[in-house]
C-alpha cells in the first residue's frame, strides 16, 4: 500500500533473508522475460495492467491523490509534475532490476485507475514487497482481485518471487481485507512502523509464497472472485 | 550480565557537534569500545568472523581479509550516504575488533531500521553482546533519532534470538521462509525495539539474566 516516489526501502542488510542469489526466474513458455527492457502488458477479463507512461500522470494524481485513498500510502505527489517524476523513477528502477510498477487500466480506458507496486527487499527478487492503490471510484468492483492475480502470477512466474510480503496499516480494513481474501497469511503487527502526517501506526505484515499461491490459483476458475 | 553499569556513551570533550554521517562517534561503556571500522581491522574480521559457527545462522560474511576490506569500504560510503552505521567492537584490554554492529536505515531517513551483530564466538556469553548491544542502541534512538530498531533472527538461532529478547525487543511475528542458506529456506522470527521501549527501559532497568 506504500507508494514509493523518491528513494525506496533501501536494500536490506546482507545478513538477513534475501542475500542469497535466486534461481534463474521461471519463464512462461512462448514468452521472452524481458520485463527490465519493457514490463509485458498483463490481459484480463476486464482490465489490463501495463507499464506507467509519462502521461499518466494527470490521471494519477485526480485518482491517488484524494484523501480517501491516500489515508494509509506514504503521501503521494500533489501536482502532475511530481507524478511525472515517480513515474520516471519506476522506470528508471525496473531498468535496473529492483522494482515493477503496474498501471490498473480498465477495458475501454486509456488511463490508469491505479497502480501495483512490487519491489526486491534484499539483493534479489527471492523476497519482494507490494503495494497497490486504486482509484476510489473504481473499489467494490473486483478490479483489485483481478489485477493481483495479474501481478502474483507475473512476480511468481516471470520475476522469481519466492516470498511477497505486503504490509497495511491496522486501521485499513479494506487494504488487509483483501490480502486475506488473495490468501495471504498474516504474519505479525509491525508496531508504529507507518508514520504518516506525524501519526504512527502500526503496520499488519502479510505473506505469500510461491508454493502457496500455485495451489491457490490451481483451484480457480475462469470467474473473478468478488465477495 | 545482570550489572549495569552501562555508562553514556563518550562525550567528545569540547569538540563541535559533528553529523555521524562525518564520522562516527567512539561509544564507550564498562569493558567495551565501539569505534568505526579502519581498513586494517580486515585481518581481525577475516580471523574471528570468518568461521562456519558465526556464519551458521547468517548470510555468510566475506571469506577473505580482501572481502573484509571491501565490506569495510562499504561501511564508510554508506555511512557518508547515511544509508548504514557500522561500528566495531573491541573488548577492553585489546586492540583489535571481535565483531560488528550494523544499523541499516530501512526507510528514507532512518526512521526505521534494521540491526544486525556478529561476534566472535569466543566472546559469546561474556555480557559484551549486551553491553555493545545498549550502546549501540542509545546511539540509534538518542543520536541518530532512530524510532523502530528491527532484527530478524532464524527460528532456530537460540543464542541470537534470546539476546534480541534480553536487550527488551519484541518478538513481532514469524516470516515464513524468509532466509535460504544452501537451497534450504528457513523462518526468522523478527523483532522490534521502539525507541519509546528504550526510554522505558533507561528509565527502568529490568535485571535480566
Amino acid at each position: 500500500m506504500a507508494i514509493t516516489v523518491d528513494t525506496p526501502r533501501t536494500a536490506v542488510m546482507t545478513t538477513t533473508a534475501t542475500s542469497t542469489p535466486a534461481p534463474a526466474p521461471r519463464i512462461a513458455p512462448g514468452s521472452a522475460s524481458h520485463w527490465r527492457a519493457e514490463l509485458p502488458t498483463l490481459a484480463g477479463r476486464t482490465l489490463s495492467l501495463r507499464q506507467l507512461r509519462l502521461s499518466d500522470a494527470p490521471a494519477l494524481l485526480a485518482t491517488l491523490s484524494v484523501e480517501e485513498v491516500a489515508r494509509f500510502i506514504s503521501t503521494p505527489p500533489r501536482t502532475a509534475a511530481g507524478f511525472e517524476r515517480f513515474i520516471e523513477w519506476t522506470l528508471q528502477a525496473r531498468a535496473e532490476g529492483r522494482y515493477v510498477c503496474f498501471a490498473v487500466v480498465p477495458h475501454g480506458m486509456t488511463t490508469p485507475v491505479g497502480i501495483f507496486q512490487v519491489r526486491q527487499l534484499g539483493a534479489t527478487f527471492a523476497t519482494a514487497e507490494w503495494g497497490f492503490a486504486l482509484g476510489a471510484d473504481y473499489w467494490g468492483r473486483g478490479y483489485f482481485v483481478e489485477a493481483a492475480r495479474l501481478v502474483l502470477d507475473f512476480a511468481f512466474d516471470q520475476v522469481g518471487v519466492e516470498r511477497m510480503e505486503a504490509r497495511s496499516a491496522t486501521p485499513n480494513g479494506r487494504g488487509n481485507g483483501a490480502l486475506r481474501k488473495l490468501g495471504a497469511v498474516w504474519e505479525g503487527v509491525l508496531r508504529r512502523s507507518f508514520v504518516k502526517d506525524a501519526c504512527q501506526m502500526d503496520q499488519m505484515l502479510w505473506s505469500i509464497l510461491a508454493d502457496e499461491w500455485r495451489e491457490v490459483r490451481s483451484g480457480w476458475t475462469g470467474a473473478v472472485l468478488t465477495h | 550480565m545482570g550489572e549495569d553499569k552501562r555508562s553514556q556513551p563518550a562525550p567528545a570533550a569540547g569538540a563541535p557537534a559533528r553529523s555521524w554521517r562525518d564520522g562516527l562517534p567512539v561509544l564507550s561503556a564498562g569493558g567495551v569500545t565501539l569505534r568505526e571500522l579502519r581498513l586494517e581491522d580486515a585481518p581481525a574480521l577475516a580471523a574471528h568472523l570468518g568461521t562456519a559457527e558465526i556464519a551458521r545462522f547468517l548470510a555468510p560474511p566475506p571469506a577473505t581479509v580482501a572481502g573484509f576490506e571491501e565490506f569495510i569500504v562499504e561501511a564508510h560510503r554508506e555511512r557518508i550516504h547515511g544509508q548504514a552505521i557500522t561500528y566495531g567492537v573491541v573488548p577492553d584490554g585489546h586492540d583489535h575488533v571481535v565483531g560488528v554492529f550494523q544499523l541499516r536505515s530501512l526507510e528514507a531517513g532512518f526512521g526505521t531500521a534494521e540491526w544486525t551483530c556478529m561476534l566472535a564466538s569466543a566472546y559469546w556469553g561474556t555480557g559484551l553482546f549486551l553491553e555493545s548491544a545498549r550502546l549501540v542502541m542509545a546511539f540509534a534512538f538518542d543520536t541518530v533519532g532512530i524510532l523502530r530498531l528491527e532484527a530478524r533472527a532464524v527460528t532456530m538461532d537460540g543464542r541470537g534470538n534470546g539476546a534480541l529478547r534480553k536487550v527488551g525487543a519484541v518478538q513481532e511475528g514469524v516470516l515464513r521462509r524468509s532466509f535460504k542458506r544452501n537451497g534450504q529456506r528457513y523462518d526468522q522470527l523478527l523483532w522490534a525495539v521502539l525507541a519509546e521501549d528504550w526510554r522505558l527501559q533507561k528509565r527502568d532497568r529490568p535485571r535480566v539474566h
